[in-house]
C-alpha cells in the first residue's frame, strides 16, 4: 500500500484509510518516504525536456516581487534592510531629479523650437501682410488713375534683348501718376535694378528704379514730366541706385 | 550571498533558499529544470501547461524551503514528488476526457544529450534505465503509467483491461523489486 501511494496511484477506499492511517503512524509516514525515494528514480527513466528561458525569468520576477511585499508588510525590518533603503532612497530621488531635469532641458528645447517656429511663421504672415497692403493701396491707386479723366495705357513691348518680356504703363496725363507692371523680365543680378524712362523728343528722362518679385513681376509707382510731352518709355537695366542716363541697351519700349 | 553553487548539495541549496536567496532558487531550477521539465511534459503533453506547473514547482519551493526537513527525506525527493504531485493535480483539473485524449499521443524527448546534464544524475539514468529493464514488461507497464501518466491503479486497471488486484500486486511487486535493483546496483550512494 506505501508502495502505491508513493505513486500516488491509491484511490477510493484505500486512499482513505491510508491517510487516516498516515496520520497516527510515524513509522508508515517514514516508510513512505523511502518509497517515495524509489519513486522519485523513476524520473530518470523518463526524457529531459528544456522549458523556455521566459520561465525561469518568470520565477526570478515572483520571487522578487514576493520578497518586496514581504519586505512591505513586515514590521520588522531586517537590520540589514535599512541601510539599503536609505542608500536606495536618495538614489530614486536622485534618479528622479535627473529626470525631472532631463525634462525640463527637453521641454525647453521644444518650447524653444516652438517659439522658433511662431517667430517664423509670424514673419511670414506679417510679409502676406504687407505685400497685400502694398497691393491694395496700389490696386486702389490704379483704379484712381484708371477713373481719371486723362487715364492713359500704353503697352512696353520687350525688345532682341528681352523678347518675352512685357510691360503695361497706366498713367494719368492731368497729374502725371503712373503705376507701371512688368511681366517676363529676370530678376537683376546683385547691385543691379530695372529702370523706366521717359522719352521726350530724343532724350530719355530718368524714372524710378524698380526690382523684380519672385514670381516674375514688376510693379512700380511713379511721377511722369507732365510738363513735358512724353513721346515714348523705355526700361533699361542700371545700377541698383539708377542712372541719370541709360547705359543698357533697351529691354521694353513703347510709345505713349 | 551563495558562493559557487555548482559544488553545493541540493541540501545547501534549499537551506540557502529558506535564506531568501534567489541565486540558490535559480541553481536548483538550473539543475534540476531538464529532468522535471521532461516529466512535466511526459504527464501533461502540453509544452504550455508543463512550463506552467513547473514555475508554481519552484514558487513552492521557495515558499515551503524553510519548512523543508532534511531529515525525512532527500531535496531530491521532495522537488519530484512536488511536481509529480502538482502536474496530476492539474491533469486531473483539466479531466479525464482530455487525459484520453492525449494519452494516445507519445511524448518524444527532445534529444538532449547526456552531455548536456550533470555526469553524476546521467550516471542515475543509466542505472533507473538498466533497472526498469530486469522488470517484467507487466510491472515496467504499471509502474509508467502510475508515474508517468498520473493514473490511479483504478485507471491502470480500466486501461489495461486487468483485475484491479492484478494491477495493485503487479505494481506493488514492481516496486518492490526496482528498490531491490536500485540498491544493488547503487549501492550506498544516494540519488
Amino acid at each position: 500500500m506505501l508502495a502505491l501511494h508513493a505513486l500516488a496511484a491509491l484511490d477510493g477506499s484505500d486512499l482513505r484509510v491510508m491517510e487516516e492511517h498516515l496520520v497516527s503512524c510515524a513509522r508508515c509516514r517514514e516508510e513512505l518516504e523511502s518509497w517515495r525515494d524509489t519513486a522519485g528514480a523513476l524520473v530518470y527513466a523518463g526524457e529531459l525536456a528544456e522549458p523556455s528561458p521566459q520561465v525561469r525569468e518568470r520565477i526570478l520576477e515572483d520571487i522578487g516581487s514576493a520578497k518586496k511585499i514581504s519586505a512591505a508588510s513586515s514590521n520588522v525590518l531586517p537590520l540589514k534592510s535599512r541601510p539599503r533603503q536609505a542608500f536606495w532612497v536618495p538614489r530614486y530621488a536622485a534618479i528622479a531629479a535627473s529626470l525631472v531635469f532631463v525634462a525640463l532641458i527637453v521641454g525647453l528645447v521644444i518650447l524653444g523650437e516652438q517659439n522658433r517656429r511662431a517667430n517664423r511663421e509670424l514673419a511670414r504672415l506679417s510679409a502676406q501682410y504687407e505685400q497685400a497692403q502694398r497691393d491694395r493701396e496700389r490696386n486702389q491707386k490704379l483704379l484712381e488713375i484708371l477713373n481719371s479723366p486723362g487715364a492713359r495705357v500704353a503697352e512696353l513691348a520687350g525688345t532682341n534683348e528681352a523678347p518675352t518680356a512685357h510691360a503695361v504703363l497706366t498713367y494719368d496725363a492731368k497729374s502725371g501718376q503712373a503705376i507701371l507692371m512688368t511681366n517676363g523680365l529676370p530678376p537683376a543680378p546683385a547691385g543691379k535694378a530695372y529702370q523706366l524712362w521717359f522719352i521726350v523728343g530724343n532724350l530719355p528722362m530718368p524714372g524710378r528704379v524698380f526690382a523684380i518679385e519672385p514670381n516674375g513681376t514688376g510693379v512700380s509707382s511713379d511721377q511722369l514730366p507732365v510738363a513735358l510731352k512724353t513721346a515714348g518709355f523705355a526700361i533699361t537695366q542700371e545700377s541698383a541706385a539708377g542712372a541719370t542716363s541709360p547705359t543698357g541697351p533697351i529691354l521694353l519700349r513703347g510709345s505713349s | 550571498m551563495l558562493p559557487e553553487s555548482t559544488q553545493l548539495t541540493d541540501a545547501n541549496l534549499l537551506n540557502a533558499i529558506a535564506r531568501q536567496d534567489e541565486q540558490a532558487l535559480a541553481s536548483l531550477y538550473d539543475r534540476y529544470r531538464r529532468i522535471l521539465f521532461g516529466l512535466l511534459m511526459r504527464i501533461l503533453r502540453s509544452r504550455e501547461e508543463a512550463e506552467d506547473v513547473l514555475q508554481e514547482v519552484f514558487l513552492q519551493v521557495w515558499r515551503q524551503a524553510p519548512d523543508f526537513d532534511a531529515q525525512r527525506g532527500r531535496p531530491f525527493t521532495w522537488l519530484v514528488t512536488l511536481a509529480r504531485s502538482r502536474a496530476i493535480d492539474r491533469l486531473r483539473q483539466l479531466g479525464s476526457r482530455q487525459r484520453l485524449a492525449s494519452s494516445a499521443t507519445e511524448f518524444a524527448g527532445e534529444g538532449i544529450s547526456d552531455a548536456a546534464e550533470n555526469t553524476f544524475r546521467s550516471e542515475q539514468r543509466e542505472l533507473v534505465a538498466a533497472a526498469m529493464t530486469e522488470l517484467s514488461e507487466d510491472q515496467r507497464r504499471t509502474l509508467t503509467l502510475a508515474y508517468f501518466e498520473g493514473l490511479t491503479q483504478a485507471e491502470i486497471a480500466e486501461r489495461l483491461r486487468s483485475p484491479l488486484g492484478t494491477v495493485k500486486t503487479r505494481m506493488r511487486s514492481g516496486m518492490i523489486k526496482l528498490r531491490e535493483l536500485l540498491s544493488q546496483k547503487m549501492e550506498s550512494r544516494a540519488f
